[in-house]
């Protein structure tokens, strides 16, 4: 019985700990998403790039639930990959289309997409994945 | 007796079984800490499902 008090004290809080994040994660990304989209309205980006960005976006929000679902199933290696998945996806997103937009919209982009990396940075420390 | 390896082991692979600790957790009455769980990743989801529809009408599919 100790056993599993110490267990219930331990482990939903980890998971717990980890949904918040990805929580804070999903409203980043939706924060990014929008910061895209104004700047498309205003010219800022090709329609090529915008629809690399949404793709990206796509992949993400999957990305996302995945995260969810496995953190749901408690499948500690689904979070490490689907985190993964994601880190390698933003960086992507970074490398090929941010070096494409001009000051001051760069660092606009930088600074909210570095909150979505950093969240899931964090999650993979979390879990014991950095 | 538990000793603190013991301990310290059971700890270390709680994530890995977080699954049948909560509902062990339910069992023990702990409802509070897995229904703030599913309600945390509820709103997860929502936001991820809100990215999703946005995506998908920026691309038209």
């Amino acid at each position: 019985m100790l056993i599993v008090w110490v267990l219930a004290a331990c482990g939903p809080k980890h998971v717990q700990t980890t949904a918040i994040f990805s929580e804070q994660l999903s409203a980043a990304a939706l924060t990014a998403q929008q910061t895209v989209t104004d700047l498309h309205a205003m010219g800022g980006m090709t329609d090529v790039s915008y629809q690399n960005w949404q793709a990206g976006f796509l992949k993400l929000g999957l990305g996302i639930k995945a995260l969810n679902q496995a953190l749901r199933d408690s499948n500690d290696k689904a979070v490490l990959e689907q985190v993964g998945v994601m880190v390698t996806l933003v960086t992507d997103l970074v490398n090929l289309e941010i070096p494409k937009l001009k000051e001051p919209d760069r660092v606009l982009v930088l600074l909210v997409l570095s909150s979505v990396k950093s969240t899931l940075l964090v999650i993979s420390a979390t879990w014991g994945g950095a | 007796m538990m000793t603190p390896a013991l301990l310290a082991i059971l700890i270390q692979q709680a994530p890995t079984i977080v699954g049948a600790i909560i509902a062990l957790a339910k069992h023990a009455g702990l409802n509070d800490e897995a229904n703030a769980l599913a309600l945390v990743l509820q709103r997860s989801d929502a936001n991820a499902d809100q990215l999703i529809a946005n995506a998908k009408a920026a691309l038209g599919i």
